[in-house]
């Protein structure tokens, strides 16, 4: 109990703080930055210490085991982000110290929606997280594409915050209260399912829909990835998402477990997920901006994630959740290359990273591991995700779509591959000046590409922990064919 | 005799008034409104509901509710400004620039 | 023991980026790979025939929750091709002697760990990762310091083995999945031979699974309709990177069919075999005959391995002991011989600066060490007695005509030999004999082999003999491992006359 509060305040405390002493904190960027990792580093130890404590915070709050994990996953989101700001401070010139207030939300955000047990709680994290990457896609202030991004990120949040609040509302009416536990135990005991759960869970799926960008609600981004700072965009494309995708399978299986409505989402998240997988690899095919081209590819890469919930077991949930993991690592760490690369002189277009391989061979490589780990190349995290979902879906009996999601892979390869072509496999457009990478940049990487292969290689004990914590839902979930 | 059902009726055509307000509305104002329009909606059914069953969890989080809809509206006007402030105009019209 | 065969080359890609000195990447190469020979030698001479099965075993739990282990071992299949990679690295890193570029050796380090995985895992996931873990190096081997269209070549020869290991995956997942019977899954090899019932069970489902593990292989092997990346990879690769390519890579095909899909799927084998005795035939004579149209030296050699290729599936698909021992037979003559011809064309162009076959000419008289060992090359190419060739090919021939179901094919794929021998004769004219052009002597320095190149192919040279010689020195190890896997087969057919 006592390490879950104290690991919540000091994201709680450390943002506020951050922001109310913003104007003090200026004058020493550097010390700001450091103090902003601390909180995360610290945050991630304290969730560390809670996960063997379970329990309740005031009725709506589950402590320890999977809200540790997702703690855990957040806050190391945030001290990723921020270490990748802090290698190139300059370009987040006005209000600098604001920035590590509002990635520390987003890390609580995203844990509350995690551990919630509450539809308001959920609700609230949802919104935490969402409000804080409305500001840091519209943090350069100046640039119209920042703006624009933002303007349109928040329409279209606006509108999925509407969706989702809607459905909440029916669920509250159809189940009988904002507890999970509550939900599921009045449609358990009624004889007929309530006529609202239908559009409840409708409207509620749009809504996590879109949050998580999956396909067809994911019109907001690749704008919102090509105009937000790189930074904003690496936390965007993981931070609410791990949250979200965690608490969408949180409130599915433990309020929504019935068999005769896990049926109806199942079947709703597996035409999601072929979509989204589909569509959003598609769409990435010819992008020739590399930020816009990660937008696409987060798409798909949430799709993939979504069929481990389709799958609706136990092994899925878990297989989502180490995805969620490794991705965040290798997602995070594929920005904070090309904002390192930016800041080094290297523009954001695919052609603008010919010849790399030579100019920065050391980045590039780097870098190089990060697409190679998104597009599931073996002993990297994202082959361990994708392998581990597949396997679930697989053993879930949903040959068809492991298929379709497997196919989506070769298609996946070959736009990380005409990155990765340009960088080694051409010759730089213009006299190959070398490229001069910061060391704090560098030293954000090789933790990243530490990460990506300690998950690729060794799995198991990273599996073993979320087994354990996801082992108190197991009764609630049903298995479903 | 008002029935729940009434209540949600009424929850339903806000929210597809805000919906199309959102939709359709170029003024960033106006959309603005629309999301209003669309939590107000929420409102009404969140209320209804509370006081039909009888639930006294639902008051507060109608309260909620009114507390997370002016932070987003206030996140939404500073948003808003800025783009009136590097375009000239607060409408949708110039926001178009990135597809190219 | 065998993991150090693994991880010592791996090991030492990992430290190439730490040396500032490009030079010292080949050493290390040089040490590691052979170290490594020595080393799958030793444990090839001490692998205990008499008691035959796996041996060297070596289990470590990785993945444990999932049924994901680290199992390692070697049987009479996978030590000829366990010590080929080891040895096929070597010669490479000998006749890529000239560059000095870490990276390359360090591409080569990684595959080499890789490969051997291939041949000694025995569990399906770990097979799987070392099956997709090659497709890197290779992948920058061709496109970073291979010729003219190395890009194209490069995504080629990447996606055409991704669609195959996209199937791969799935089947391996599918068939744990259907051996467990809803109990606890098991990637572990070994224990899915103990359920082979509960795999044959799935009657609806097991054509489609083995078809899963087979179009990776045969897309590796490779058979006839997906063969088109080989040319373009093979003509497009640097030296060393077609002798591994031809010598090693190709045959985790070859490998990956008899180790899983005849020994777990019987059943589909035998369903599936005259459709692979088709593939098989076609790709000897289409492979042979297109060879004969090549202009490009290196793509012509490239072609006849389509060709040599057809043989090693006719002998599997024979599913006779005589055809299947010869299908490997004939892998490992195939591997040594013609990485050995890809090694004297890549000599031979370096001389030259062409690999067109009308500009060479009369290469003997200019060098007669390199057009000698050529010649002896081409000859074994042929499939003459006395060279390790004719062994494999003879014996998968001979196990089709064994076979009355593949008989047919057997006699069809005799016209192969015929055009593969009179291509690899028309060759050694159009190349080896009469006098270079004035041109060519005038301009280019047609130097004959060197220390290091002789040091390079001398072994090649020496095994392609030994073995054509002598087969027993190969031929036990390799059918000590395939009659336990072909009891399984006759065990379903019961067809008399085996």
């Amino acid at each position: 109990m006592v390490f879950s509060l104290i690991a919540l305040l000091l994201l709680a405390l450390g943002g506020s703080m951050t922001l109310l002493f913003a104007t003090v904190l200026e004058r020493n960027p550097v010390m700001t930055a450091g103090g902003g990792l601390g909180v995360a580093v610290l945050a991630l130890m304290f969730f560390a210490l809670s996960y063997e404590q379970p329990g309740v915070l005031l009725g709506m709050y589950q402590l320890g085991g999977l809200s540790a994990i997702g703690g855990m996953i957040l806050s190391l989101i945030a001290a990723l982000t921020i270490l990748g700001v802090m290698a190139n401070p300059h370009k987040y010139r006005a209000g600098l110290s604001e920035i590590y207030a509002l990635i520390l939300f987003t890390a609580l955000g995203g844990t509350l929606m995690i551990g919630a047990n509450n539809l308001l709680l959920l609700y609230i994290g949802i919104e935490l997280s969402s409000y804080s990457t409305y500001i840091l896609v519209g943090y350069y202030r100046d640039e119209r594409y920042s703006t624009e991004a933002a303007t349109k990120y928040f329409v279209l949040g606006a509108l999925a915050s509407a969706l989702l609040l809607y459905g909440i509302s029916l669920l509250f009416g159809a189940g009988g209260g904002l507890y999970y536990d509550q939900i599921a135990a009045t449609l358990a005991a009624a004889d007929t399912l309530p006529a609202l759960l239908w559009p409840g869970l409708a409207l509620l799926l749009a809504g996590f829909g879109f949050k998580l960008a999956l396909v067809p609600f994911h019109a907001w981004t690749p704008d919102a990835y090509q105009g937000a700072p790189t930074m904003a965009a690496a936390l965007l494309s993981v931070g609410p998402k791990a949250g979200a995708v965690i608490a969408l399978g949180n409130l599915l299986t433990q309020a929504l477990g019935l068999e005769a409505i896990s049926g109806v989402w199942q079947q709703a998240l597996i035409w999601l997920a072929v979509l989204t997988m589909t569509v959003g690899n598609l769409q990435a095919l010819n992008q020739r901006n590399l930020k816009r081209l990660l937008g696409y590819s987060s798409v798909a890469q949430l799709g993939t994630i979504i069929v481990g919930l389709a799958a609706g077991t136990l092994a899925g949930f878990q297989a989502v959740i180490l995805y969620a993991l490794g991705y965040a690592f290798t997602n995070i760490g594929a920005f904070t290359s090309i904002a390192a690369l930016r800041d080094a002189g290297v523009g954001e277009e695919v052609d603008d990273y010919a010849g790399l391989g030579k100019r920065q061979p050391q980045a590039a490589l780097l870098f190089t591991l990060f697409l190679l780990s998104l597009a599931g190349v073996p002993l990297l995290a994202g082959f361990a995700g994708k392998l581990f979902v597949f396997k679930s879906a697989v053993d879930a009996g949903l040959i068809v779509l492991a298929t379709i999601a497997v196919l989506n892979t070769v298609i996946a390869y070959f736009y990380y591959f005409r990155v990765i072509v340009k960088m080694w496999l051409q010759p730089a457009a213009d006299e190959a000046q070398p490229v001069n990478v910061n060391a704090i940049a560098m030293t954000a990487l090789a933790l990243g590409v530490i990460g990506v292969l300690v998950i690729g290689t060794f799995p198991g004990p990273f599996l073993e922990a979320i087994a354990t914590a996801l082992e108190p839902l197991g009764g609630l979930i049903i298995v479903g064919r | 005799m008002l029935t729940l059902n009434h209540f949600l009726a009424l929850g339903a055509i806000l929210f597809a008034i805000g919906l199309y307000g959102l939709l359709s509305r170029r003024n960033l104002v106006a959309i603005l409104m629309s999301v209003e329009i669309l939590l107000n909606a929420i409102l009404v059914n969140v209320v209804a509901i509370a006081r039909f069953n009888d639930q006294a969890q639902g008051d507060v989080f109608a309260l909620f509710i009114i507390a997370i809809a002016a932070a987003e509206v206030a996140v939404g006007l500073a948003l808003f400004l800025n783009v009136f402030r590097l375009n000239g105009v607060a409408t949708v019209d110039p926001l178009r620039r990135m597809k190219e | 023991m065998i993991s150090l065969l693994i991880f010592l080359p791996l090991l030492g890609a990992a430290l190439m980026p730490l040396f500032r000195e490009p030079k010292a990447g080949k050493w290390l190469a040089l040490l590691i790979s052979a170290l490594t020979t020595l080393l799958s030698l030793g444990l090839w001479l001490g692998y205990d025939l008499t008691q035959g099965g796996f041996q060297y075993l070596q289990e470590l739990p990785w993945i444990p929750s999932l049924g994901i282990n680290y199992i390692v071992a070697l049987d009479g299949l996978s030590l000829p091709f366990v010590f080929l990679t080891a040895l096929l690295t070597l010669v490479s890193v000998l006749a890529e002697w000239q560059r000095d570029d870490k990276g390359f050796f360090g591409m080569f380090l990684m595959m080499q760990g890789a490969l051997i995985a291939v041949f000694v895992a025995l569990d399906l996931i770990l097979f799987f990762i070392a099956f997709e873990l090659v497709l890197m190096p290779m992948f920058f081997i061709i496109g970073i310091w291979g010729y003219d269209q190395r890009r194209y070549a490069a995504l080629k020869f990447l996606l055409y083995s991704l669609i195959g290991s996209v199937f791969l995956l799935l089947a391996i997942l599918a068939t744990a999945f259907i051996a467990s019977g809803g109990g606890m899954i098991s990637f572990d090899y070994r224990l899915l031979l103990t359920q082979l019932p509960a795999i044959a069970a799935a009657k609806g489902v097991l054509l489609l699974i083995s078809s899963g593990f087979l179009v990776a292989f045969l897309i590796k092997l490779p058979a006839f309709p997906v063969h088109t990346w080989l040319p373009h990879a093979h003509t497009q690769a640097p030296t060393a990177g077609s002798i591994l390519l031809a010598g090693v890579l190709l045959k985790m095909g070859g490998y990956g069919i008899i180790r899983f899909n005849l020994a777990l799927f019987p059943e589909a084998m035998l369903s599936l075999q005259p459709f692979l005795a088709t593939l098989a035939v076609i790709g000897i004579l289409y492979g042979g005959y297109v060879a004969m149209g090549q202009t490009d030296l290196k793509k012509l050699v490239a072609y006849s391995s389509v060709n040599h290729m057809g043989f090693v599936l006719l002998g599997i698909a024979s599913l006779t002991a005589f055809g299947v021992g010869g299908a490997v037979y004939q892998m490992v003559a195939h591997g040594i011989i013609t990485g050995l011809m890809f090694m004297l064309v890549g000599m031979m162009s370096q001389r030259t600066h062409t690999r067109t076959i009308a500009a060479m000419k009369g290469m003997y008289s200019a060098m007669p060490v390199l057009g000698g060992l050529m010649w002896l090359a081409m000859l074994g190419g042929a499939g003459i007695p006395g060279m390790a060739g004719f062994i494999g090919e003879f014996q998968a021939l001979l196990g089709a005509f064994q076979n009355p179901a593949t008989a047919v094919f057997a006699v069809l794929s005799v016209f192969g030999i015929l055009i593969n021998g009179g291509l690899m004769l028309w060759t050694i004219q159009r190349v080896l004999q009469g006098e270079p052009s004035v041109q060519m002597q005038e301009n280019y320095d047609l130097y004959d082999l060197k220390g290091l190149e002789l040091a390079a192919a001398a072994p090649l040279v020496a095994l392609a003999v030994l073995w054509g010689l002598w087969p027993p020195s190969l031929s036990p190890y390799i059918d000590r491992a395939v009659q336990p896997v072909l009891e399984l087969v006759t065990n379903v057919t019961k067809v008399a006359g085996f």
